[in-house]
Parts: C-alpha cells; structure tokens; sequence
C-alpha cells in the first residue's frame, strides 16, 4: 500500500513540481529615459516633485537624479508656482493648497526637454468603516496568519468614482496599495479587501482615503498590476509601460490626491 | 470601400455560376455515359474508408470516397477494369461491364504487415502530388499511433505539430498555431462539431482519445468552401464508426491513465457501434495520503466517446455520435475547478441518385467551466453553447467535374460569466449573448484535362448578433458614452462577407506537380485569454457594434514531387498572409468578470508569411519525415508598441521536426521524434526606475525578446504479441533532459539583495510512461 502511495504522490509531483533555476539573460540597456513623480494632496505638507532616470534592470543601484530643472506649477487660474530644489532631484510644493475641482498644470523643464501634465483634483470620499476579517477561507491560501482589513462604504449612485487606499499601521507606513474602481458597482455596498496587508488584535490602523480621476485609476492600477507579482516582467503576457499623463514620453505620473483619514484599533 | 465590396460580388456571382453553368453544359452533349457508385469499407471490420482512391488505369480516370466512404464515377458506356486501393490494404480489382449506372460495394482487406509493407499512410501512394489540395496534412490513426508523446497517450493534436507549418503552443498546452495564426482561430471539429477547448489536465492531454479516432485531416487555411468561421485552420477529425461484422474489447493501461472500447454490430453489416472511455486515475493514489491536504484534493479528467450508425435500405444511413468529458481539480476544501467539452452529432446520408448525395447534420456543442469557492460557496462561471444545422450536397456530375454546395446555420450562446455565491454583495452576473451565424456555399472541382485540377468556390457567410441584452458604447478612454437595449432576437449588429477559394493544379509528370491556392477566411467569435497556457477560463466573445471580424488573405504556391517509386515524398509550399482586424489587449487590460469587456481591447492588422519543407518515406523498414518551416508573423497596432510592427508570440523564426520509426520486425516497432524551434518573442525589461519607493520595471518595446530556443527529444518502443493490438509500449519524453523554459520570472535576488535576477520554471525533464494495449 505503501509502495502505491508514493507512486501516486510521484505521478502528481510529475505534474505540479516544476523547477526554478536562476539563469542569465542578456537585456539591452536602454538610453536613460526621465521619470517625473508628481504628487499634489489637498492638505499642506509633503507635496513634491521628484526627477530622476531609469537605470539598469537587474542591478539598479541608486537611480541617477535630475537636477537643475525648472518646475512651475499653475492652477486654473494662471496663479504659478515655481518650484525650489532642496535636494537633488526633489522640488517640493511649498505655496499652492490644492482645491477640489480645479485643474493643475506642471510643466517641467529638464534635459533640454519640456514635459507637461494635468490633472484634477476631485472631492474627497469618506469610508464609513473598517472590517476585520479572520485570514482563512478563499483568501486564506497561503496567507499570513492575522486579520484581513476590510473596507466598507456605500458608493454613491450615478458617480464613477475611483479610490486609491493607503495604510499606516501603528504608525508605519505601509507601501502597498489598495485600489477601488466605482464602475463596476455603481450604488451598492462595496467592501475592499486590503489583500496584501495582515493587522492583529490591538494594532492601530490609520486608512487614508485618495479620491483620484480615472486617469491616475489607471495608472495605479497599471503600477501595481507591474510591481504587486514579485517584480514584474514575464508574468504578464504582454507587460508594458503604465499609460503617464506626461507630454513627451517622459515616465511617472502626476496625481491629484483629495485625502481622507480613518484611524481605528483593530478589536 | 462599400461599393468596392458590392462590386466584388457581383463579380463574384456572375463568373461562378457562369462558369458552373458552362461546365454542367458540356457532358449533356456527349452521349452515352454511365455512373459507377457505391461505398467501399474494411473488409475486417466494416468501417469506411475515407479517402480510398477508385482508379480506371485504361482511362486514367479516378475518384475518392468521401468521409462516409461513398464513390462516385462517371464513364462512358464500355467494360472496365476498376481498381479499389486504400494503403495498407490489398488492391480490389474489378471488372465491370458498363452498360447501366451501376453500384458497386468494396470491402477491402487489410495487407499481412509485414517487414517491407509498412503502412503508414492512409492514402493512395501518388496522391500528393496528383489531388488538387495544399496546405493539407491527413493523419490515419494508425500512423499516428507511432509517434512517442507523453504519457504514452496517442495524441492527434500533438503529433500534427510534428508537421510543417504547424506548432505547438508551448509546453503542456495542445494549443497549437498554424503559419503564423492565434491558438483560436484553428476550428477543431469532431465528427463535424466544434470543440472548444481540446485540452484536459491544463493541456497535456488532448481530449481526443486516440482509440475513438479514425481520420484526421487538417485545412492550413486552404479549406474547401465547405468549411468556415477561423481564420487559420480547420482540423476535421473523425470518430470510428465501430465494427459491423464482430464485437470487440480494446483497452490500454498506463501509469497516468486506462482506457477502454467496446463496439460492434447493431445488426451484421446494417449498423454498428462504438462506445470508448478514458480517465486517469493518479489522484486515486490521493485518498491514501495520511497528509489531509492531499488526501482531500483531487485532479483528473474522464472522457466517453460514443457513435452508433444504421443503414435505413440503400439509400439511406444514419449517424449518432457523441462526446462528452470533464476536468475536475478540487485543491482541499478550498477550491475546485471542472471543465469540459460536451458534442453530439446526429447525421443523415441520403442518395437521391448516383450522382447526388446529401448529407444533414444536426449538432450540439457544449463548452463550460466553473471555479467554485467553498468559503463562500460560491462559483464562477462561463461558457458557450453552439446548435448547428448543416446541409452538404454533392453532385458527381461526370469523370471532370464535381460539385459541392450547401448551407450552414449555427446558433451560438455566449455565457461570459459571472459569480454566484451566498453573499450576495458578492455576486454579480454578465449578460449572455446570442448570434446567429449562417453560410451558404458551392465549390466546383474540375479536371478539365489529365494534367489540370482546378477547385474553386465561393462562401457568403453572415454573423448576426441578436438580442436581448445592453450594448455600450465607449470613447477612446474606455468609459462608457452610451447604451442601447435589444429586446429577444431584434439586430444589433449585421456582418456579412464573401470567402473565395481557389485551389490549382498542374502535373508536370508522373512524379511531381505543382499547385497554387488562394483563400479567404472571415472568424466572428473570437478567444480572450488571460494567460499563456490552455487553462480553462479562456473567455469566447462574438463579433460586435465594437469588435469587427477578423479576415484573412492566404496566397500559397508549392511543388511537389515523390522520388524512388513513391516511396519518398517532398514538398515545397510558400505562403503569405494577411490578417486583418486582429485583437489584442490595451496596457493593463482587465477582462476578468467584466462588463465593459470590449473597451479593453485594440484592433490591429498583422501578416504571416513563410517557407515549409517536407521529405518523408513511407515504405520500408525504416520510415518517417523530416520538416522543416522558415517564418515570420507580425502585428502592428496602433496603440501598442508606438504603432511599430512587432513580432506575435508565436513569431518562430525556424521550426523543424524530425520524426523515425524503425520496424526491424513483427515483434518490435522503435520510434522517435526531435523538435527544435526558436523560442516565442517575449517583452521583457529594458531597465528600471523608481516609484514611490517601488522599483518599476521599464520596457522599451513589446515583443523585443526571445525566449530560449526550445528543443526535445522523445524516445518509444513497442512490443506486440501474436494480434498486433495486444502491445506493450514503453515511452520517453524528454529524453536528454533538456530544460525547456516553460516561464521565465525575475525577482530580487536572493543572494545579492537589491539587485534582481532571472529564473526559469520548466516542467519536465525525463517522463517515463509504460503502457499495455489488449484487444478481444
């Protein structure tokens, strides 16, 4: 019976265990492109502009900076701020305080090439509550032990509205992202599952709320589609760059974020 | 462009039926001639033989018996000598005195084999070089039976990709693209029913059971106007009819799998049957594991072919023949998933007279898959229903010229999915789709001249989706600018084109010819697949207000010649393609479950063109063939790449396949089979960059990477008892252990943190199988 057992278990290792092996393969190294990461909240602090350049895939390093460039934000009423560099490549937005509905325009200069983004500023969106859920059943494969974070609130009829989520747990920030598309359940009561996060009994969780436009929808959704598998590249079938708001091919993004908070103690 | 088409048919029109009209004419005047009908069958077991050549060597005039095994000749009024041959059986000589139409019933009987008379074609010895078809590839099973393939497991869809023109999908995938074509527009039919998804376990196995088989012919986009619907293939395979004379057992026990036959006659010589099962059984080890997690999982697939067939008087015969198989995956309680194909064919042949026969079919054809989620006891689901009416007229109506015609109609349902579970917040549900897709078609063979074959016809196909249901429109974004509902059966959308095809051939002597084909091909239902292995959440969408049909152009010319009295063939054919309306996904596509399916896609052109080399030896102790396929295949979409063309994944540069089975003796039969082909264009990153902390991968361009090339070895030996299907075949797949990439991932490193590294999955290296064949 024994014997039975383990040519059983052989057969189907047959089919499932595959083996990894690390290889090496040659990737052209492509020209240094730019990379404008722009982000404007509607509330004060931490608002920049970062510029830098792509490096090489398998041993970046520090990517290279950009310094020098002239970045000039402007709002729908031609008011203009013009950035100061503080470190290289970061351009802080220090005067502007973003409004909802009003557009922004950045335009920066950099390499002898001019790029230049839009982008809205919409409402912000509060979530009613959090939800607390035990890591096992279809979401359990696999996982950590702890509890899933689960978002709830009722999306508005009529509205595509599009969220973009962030946590801190007990004071941490956390780098994974969570993403909510309102299209698909226009008037009903949505929860979000933060898949990729776990929280325990007792941990502080701060969720901020992004309400964003479709466009920056898609390019998050784009990015964490890309970077969440591991790092990308190979497991889609047909990997490309995410779609950026930026003129002249540079990559990045600039984002208008409208932000709301909800702090609550996991029970 | 709209009277251009307009023009097109009429032009179209007036010149086929003029020119069908001018041919019929001519044998009206010439006196006196006498048809010479009938069917021609395995003497042994009564099935029919498709394919058997009937051959007056005093007149060089001949005819071939089409799928159900039925002749038609017509001939001056005289005595004759008529040959019946089918390779591998003895030649049936005959002699008949015309002077009425005359019926003529052939059993032939199958040659001793012996050590110089191999059979490993089903064809008349010559006949690649004199029919008029190219582009063709026909398989009998029992060539097909030769061939290592993993598992021990006689696989039609494996062994057509050892041919020219022809490649598999990848590893563990019975996909397969033909010159330079997507794994979805090959139209697989079994016994005349579509199937839509013919692999089981994730691919490695066919659903087609090697012992159910009899025929399989494959259309490299040539096909007669009688087919139609993909743009790149079609593979007609054809299930046994079952023994008329003696009821019979057949099985096979392997490591993987057992499969058994029964069949026999309904009433001797009226009507038989055939009834065959296959399942593999390695999850049944499963249940003894101590280890809960296995013990309570479960993988393995079933399948039953089924066929039964009755004359009703001379006239008439009818047909029943099914298929039905599932997949189950259950990984312990947590989830499961089961699939599968379901076809029933119901066929009536009916001969008006000798120079008219009918064929009806009615058909069926099932698709579904569902994931169920036990948590939530929930589950997923899609699929997708075809009813087909098709009508096939042939009319013999002399030695020069035959005529096919006929109409098609298919009714298909498209479920594109949804979720249905207890909590219903979760659940949502898309709406199904319908379409009707109708076809009317003639195709006229004539050989004007003993040199000359000409076929050409003419396909006017129509797709027409209907109601009920919401159609969106969208704007460049995507988002969703409008809607309109449709009540039952109202139009929403209307396609319709004409398909010309022309096949020409001309013999420039005994051994060698030369021919020139051209082909259009219109495809309405088209595959959404999100990964690139056969898994069974492949979603089949119809042509709509937004997707238009794909079209294809095939320009080919080849020359053919056989060498040593037949024993070797060769071949040359070059194609040229040109794909029009293809479909791909924009960046960051999600076609998961969702409603606005339609606005994640983009719509290109492409073009396919290539060289294909066949040598193979038929006879001897020692036979087989090398092939060898030199091609490219390109798309260009706007949206993709920056509007550059760019090779499709399945661009392979060189392709060769080499396949030997020597027969020393009755006791013993070796084989094997080496493939080679340069590895699938695949995107992969340039560089890199950062992004709120995260490290993006930057790509520069789609599809501007190579995988590594790819390249097998399989190795197989049988021994045969006494009765030769009582047999005992040990298998190798992978026999040098090559490590065939079957993903390559990147991820940071391990041993290096902060940098990244590539790793390669490949799946199997070395699989011995045994198997042991018996027949009562």
């Amino acid at each position: 019976m024994k014997r039975f057992q383990i040519i059983g278990l052989g057969l189907i290792a047959l089919f499932f265990v595959s083996c990894e092996e690390v290889i090496e393969i040659d990737l052209n190294e492509s020209e240094p492109a730019i990379v404008i990461e722009a982000l404007l909240k509607d509330v004060a602090n931490g608002n920049q502009v970062i510029i830098s350049e792509t490096g090489s895939y398998f041993d970046p390093g520090e990517f290279p900076t950009v310094s020098g460039a002239t970045v000039r934000l402007i709002d729908q009423e031609g008011n203009e701020e013009i950035l100061q560099e503080s470190e290289p490549g970061t351009y802080p937005i220090v005067e502007t305080l973003a409004q909802a509905g009003e557009t922004y325009t950045l335009k920066v200069e950099a390499e002898n090439q001019v790029f230049e983004a839009n982008s809205v500023m919409q409402v912000p969106f509060a979530i009613d509550s959090l939800e607390f859920q035990e890591r096992n059943g279809p979401f359990g494969v696999g996982a950590d032990d702890g509890q899933l974070i689960v978002i709830r609130f009722e999306d508005p009829v009529g509205d595509d509205n599009f969220l973009l989520f962030e946590a801190e747990i007990n004071g941490e920030l956390q780098s994974d992202l969570a993403l909510y598309d309102g299209r698909q359940t226009d008037g009903l009561s949505a929860r979000v599952p933060f898949f990729t996060l776990s929280v325990e009994s007792g941990d502080s969780v701060k969720l901020f709320t992004y309400a964003i436009d479709q466009e920056t929808y898609d390019y998050y959704n784009a990015l964490v589609e890309l970077v969440g598998t591991g790092f990308g590249g190979g497991n889609s079938a047909t990997p490309a760059n995410p779609e950026s708001n930026w003129s002249n091919g540079a990559l990045g993004f600039f984002g208008t974020l409208a932000v709301s908070e909800l702090e609550i103690v996991v029970p | 462009m709209k009277q251009q088409t307009n023009l097109w048919s009429q032009v179209g029109k007036y010149s086929i039926f003029s020119l069908l009209l001018t041919f019929l004419s001519i044998p009206q005047i010439q006196a006196q001639n006498k048809s010479l009908s009938g069917y021609v069958r395995d003497g042994m077991t009564g099935e029919a033989l498709i394919g058997a050549t009937i051959f007056v060597p005093s007149l060089k005039k001949g005819a071939y018996t089409n799928d159900y095994g039925f002749y038609s000749l017509t001939l001056p009024s005289g005595t004759y000598d008529v040959q019946f041959r089918y390779l591998g059986f003895v030649v049936d000589t005959q002699t008949v005195n015309l002077t009425e139409n005359a019926k003529i019933e052939v059993e032939l009987l199958p040659e001793q084999t012996s050590v110089d008379e191999v059979v490993i074609s089903s064809k008349a010895p010559s006949s690649n070089v004199n029919s008029n078809e190219m582009g063709v590839t026909s398989l009998s099973i029992n060539e097909i039976k030769k061939i290592p393939v993993i598992f021990g497991e006689t696989d039609v869809l494996k062994t057509i990709q050892l041919l020219p023109g022809v490649k598999p999908a990848g590893e563990g995938n019975s996909g397969f693209y033909v010159r330079g074509g997507s794994s979805d527009q090959n139209l697989i039919l079994l016994d005349e029913a579509p199937v839509y998804n013919a692999s089981h376990l994730l691919g490695f196995f066919s659903v087609f059971n090697g012992d159910a088989i009899k025929n399989t012919k494959l259309y490299k986009g040539n096909q007669p106007a009688e087919y139609g619907g993909r743009l790149s293939s079609t593979m007609d395979i054809s299930m046994r009819d079952g023994n008329t004379k003696d009821y019979k057992l057949t099985g096979g026990i392997g490591l993987i799998s057992s499969r058994l036959t029964f069949e026999g006659p309904i009433k001797e010589d009226e009507g038989s049957f055939m009834v065959s099962g296959r399942r593999t059984y390695a999850d049944l080890f499963l249940g003894l594991s101590n280890d809960e997690a296995l013990s309570n999982s479960a993988l393995y697939f079933y399948d039953l072919n089924a066929k039964a067939n009755y004359k009703l008087g001379e006239k008439d015969q009818i047909f029943l023949s099914g298929y039905f198989g599932r997949d189950v995956f259950q990984f312990q309680d947590n989830f499961g998933i089961d699939w599968g194909n379901t076809t029933a064919t119901l066929r009536w042949n009916h001969i008006f007279n000798d120079k008219l026969f009918l064929n009806s079919s009615l058909i069926y054809s099932d698709y579904d898959y569902s994931i169920n989620i036990d948590a939530v006891d929930g589950s997923l689901f899609s699929g997708i229903q075809d009813w087909n009416l098709k009508e096939n007229f042939t009319y013999y109506a002399n030695s020069q010229n035959t005529i096919d015609f006929g109409v098609d109609a298919i009714y298909h349902t498209f479920t594109p999915g949804g979720f249905v579970s207890s909590e219903e917040n979760l659940n949502m549900e898309l709406e199904d789709r319908y379409a009707l897709e109708t076809a009317a078609y003639v195709s006229h063979d004539w050989s004007p001249t003993n040199n000359f074959k000409l076929t050409y016809g003419l396909r006017l196909s129509n797709f027409t989706v209907l109601g009920p249901g919401t159609f969106y429109q969208y704007n460049a974004e995507g988002a969703v600018v409008d809607s309109s509902v449709y009540t039952s059966s109202e139009v929403v959308k209307n396609y319709s084109g004409l398909e010309p095809r022309i096949n020409a051939t001309y013999i420039l002597g005994e051994n060698h010819s030369v021919k020139a084909s051209y082909a259009r091909n219109r495809q309405n239902i088209h595959l959404l697949s999100n990964s690139t292995s056969s898994t069974p959440t492949d979603l089949w969408i119809p042509s709509s207000e937004i997707v238009a049909p794909e079209i294809s152009d095939q320009w080919s010319v080849g020359y053919f010649r056989n060498f040593n009295d037949n024993k070797w063939e060769a071949s040359v054919e070059v194609y040229y393609k040109d794909l029009q309306n293809q479909i791909d996904y924009q960046n960051g596509a999600d076609i998961f479950l969702n409603e606005n399916v339609e606005s994640q896609l983009v719509f290109g052109d492409g073009w396919a063109y290539g060289a294909e080399f066949l040598l193979k030896k038929n006879v001897g102790k020692f036979t087989g063939w090398v092939s060898y396929t030199l091609s490219r295949t390109m798309r260009q979409f706007e949206e993709i790449n920056d509007g550059n063309p760019f090779p499709a994944r399945q661009d392979r540069i060189h392709d060769v396949s080499v396949v030997a089975i020597y027969e020393p003796n009755k006791k013993w039969s070796f084989s094997g089979s080496f493939v080679y082909y340069t590895g699938d264009a695949i995107t992969f990153p340039s560089g890199s960059y950062s992004i709120d902390g995260n490290i993006v991968p930057y790509y520069t361009e789609r599809n501007g990477y190579r995988m590594p090339d790819y390249h097998r070895l399989d190795l197989s030996a049988t021994w045969y008892g006494k009765n030769p299907e009582t047999n005992l075949n040990f298998s190798l797949y992978n026999a040098y252990g090559r490590k065939n990439a079957f993903t390559i991932d990147f991820r940071e490193s391990e041993t290096n943190p902060g940098t990244t590294e590539a790793v390669r999955t490949h799946l199997f290296q070395w699989v011995p199988s045994v198997t042991y064949n018996f027949s009562f």
